[in-house]
């Protein structure tokens, strides 16, 4: 699955990393095939905003949070913590992290933040 | 003397195959990695002993033929640049790690070792030692890093690599084979620059004006079994400073470091980044904490919350303390800043392969104003405000290095940058901000304001090693 930037010449730091993490979760096809078609989530990480619109073949990374079905947003350290162990119900409840909409959407969001993390 | 002659003379001193006149080489070394241009030597000669550079300086002092020294040309000022011609020294081939001292903490090299091979070699043979690396590239000579007092990731303790130094060796002009430190006396021991007086100093930040470097005597430090590297993502500048200056009267980290916001952009690829939205964080601040035992980490760990809290609690807003193992492991990028020697491909590997830098010694107590004002400066002139400062000895000074990367082919480019550093030493200098590995052309455009009794004192005792003028003529111009 394609990833890209809808404005290339604006990308913001949580774009280049969130963007590296989906290369590497979704370069398991089975991964990538869940999240198809998915559409717009949104992520929020200390006042910075991306939505990533999962099409069919391609994600794409745009600046801001619009029309989202489902979001998540928190502090560098409690979304690095995510990132890292695939938990988010413990930073959720401890109100390190929040989140809103279709939870499961973000659940296959999860899978795909697992994936980059075995890639490595 | 023509240059038949010229090469038959040397190629009978040290061997044909340590000269070259190949016109590709010759063209290469009048240009570094900075928009500085030289003039190429007429000739390279590739020394394998210390007998060799006898030889060479003793032809070329009768002759009043320049020398310049040259290992890995990565000075970033143009200091390897012959500006009249001559021989260049190439010191690649006397690369040896001639001695190591674990017990003393001290190693002998040659001008042509690399960080990166101190580094295999300490870590392979003797793990109880560790040496420091700047933020440079493996294939950097450490003791040109060394003689040119550069900045190394224990400097905060120990300071610039200068200090580290127990003694050299150097080959004078005339040929003459000088040691200092204990090693003017002692014939068994290298292991310091005491009681001895300190002519070291004689072949520091002097860039090659006053004799050749064959071998020195370097500081080791003990090895710590823990090491941890934690960075913290920071919106405002004077924050940065303060909270630097905090952790350095703690007394708990071997370095740190601050780094403005386009050196995180540049880590993922972006080669010249000037956007930044107005949430983003505005510098990343590192520390690197060392210990040989868990709890002495812990108490380390928690002084260094702490201090970040008091510093939240005065307004200032931080992401972190985020280890850099967790970066990593989130973004394989962050591997780039996480040890030192490191790839500086994402400086390096663009079109053009252009860096360069206003580099400065000077107070950390005017680091807030001089980023402030240098980083509007490089953004005025159309570049990315890419600014790095460092605590040194201390805190004693501090280092604040302003970056450009840049096309060497483009002449505009190239105009751009010279122009830039120009404005920067301007506005630095004033501020008591001091270029390191100072370039020619600073001297040109501010030498008149060094104090006169400094100058000349510096010219008689270049004279006095130096009659003739032969050595890299053009640096530090008396």
């Amino acid at each position: 699955m394609k990833i890209q930037f809808a404005n290339p010449a604006q990308v913001t730091l949580l774009g280049y990393i969130f963007a590296s993490l989906l290369r590497r979760g979704l370069a398991d096809a089975g991964v990538a095939k869940k999240v198809a078609g998915l559409g717009r989530i949104g992520i929020e990480m200390a006042g910075l905003s991306l939505t990533a619109d999962f099409g069919d073949s391609a994600v794409t990374l745009s600046n801001g949070r619009d029309g989202c079905r489902a979001w998540v947003g928190g502090g560098m350290e409690a979304l690095i913590g995510v990132g890292l162990s695939g938990a988010f119900l413990g930073p959720w409840l401890g109100g390190r992290l929040q989140w809103g909409g279709n939870p499961f959407a973000l659940l296959k969001l999860l899978a795909v933040l697992a994936a980059a993390r075995k890639a490595g | 003397m023509s240059p038949t002659d010229l090469v038959a003379r040397l190629t009978a001193l040290v061997g044909a195959d340590r000269v070259s006149i190949d016109p590709a080489r010759l063209k290469e070394a009048a240009r570094d990695l900075t928009e500085i241009r030289g003039t190429p030597p007429d000739v390279i000669v590739r020394p394998g002993e210390v007998a060799h550079v006898q030889a060479v300086l003793r032809f070329a002092n009768a002759g009043k033929i320049p020398v310049v020294p040259v290992v890995m040309n990565t000075n970033i000022g143009g200091l390897a640049l012959p500006s009249r011609g001559g021989i260049l020294l190439d010191m690649t081939a006397m690369n040896r790690i001639l001695e190591v001292h674990p017990e003393d903490l001290y190693m002998v090299i040659e001008p042509g070792v690399l960080f990166g091979q101190v580094k295999e070699h300490l870590d392979r043979n003797f793990p109880q030692t560790r040496f420091a690396y700047s933020l440079s590239p493996p294939e950097t000579s450490v003791l040109a890093n060394t003689l040119m007092d550069g900045l190394l990731n224990l400097s905060l303790r120990y300071g610039t690599s200068s200090t580290w130094l127990n003694g050299v060796e150097a080959v004078l002009a005339d040929g003459t084979i000088v040691r200092t430190g204990a090693a003017g006396w002692s014939t068994t021991q290298w292991c310091t620059s005491s009681p001895m007086p300190d002519l070291t100093g004689l072949f520091v930040n002097l860039h090659g004006t006053t004799g050749i470097v064959t071998k020195a005597s370097v500081r080791l430090q003990q090895a710590k079994r823990l090491r941890r590297r934690y960075f913290m993502m920071g919106y405002d500048v004077r924050a940065a400073c303060a909270l630097v200056r905090d952790f350095v009267r703690e007394d708990i980290c071997d370095d740190i470091g601050i780094l403005t916001w386009p050196v995180a952009k540049m880590l993922f690829g972006e080669l010249r980044p000037t956007w930044r939205e107005p949430g983003e964080p505005l510098v990343m601040t590192y520390v690197d904490v060392t210990s040989n035992r868990q709890a002495e980490m812990d108490l380390r760990e928690s002084i260094l919350a702490e201090v970040l809290e008091t510093s939240r609690k005065s307004g200032a807003r931080w992401e972190g303390p985020l280890d850099v193992r967790d970066l990593i492991k989130i973004e394989p990028a962050f591997r780039k800043l996480a040890e030192f020697p490191t790839r500086l491909d994402f400086m390096l590997d663009h079109p053009g392969g252009g860096l360069s830098w206003v580099g400065t010694y000077g107070p950390t107590s005017r680091w807030e104003e001089a980023t402030e004002l240098s980083c509007r400066i490089m953004v005025e002139h159309g570049f990315p405000p890419i600014a790095v400062a460092r605590p040194m000895a201390q805190g004693h000074f501090g280092v604040l290095r302003l970056i450009e990367t840049f096309n060497r082919d483009k002449p505009e480019e190239v105009e751009a940058v010279a122009k830039l550093n120009k404005a920067l030493v301007e506005a630095l200098l004033p501020m008591g901000f001091i270029p390191y590995k100072t370039p020619e052309w600073v001297f040109r455009e501010h030498g008149s304001k060094i104090d006169p009794g400094f100058r000349e004192m510096l010219r008689r005792v270049r004279t006095a090693l130096d009659p003739n003028g032969i050595m890299n003529p053009g640096k530090w111009p008396v």
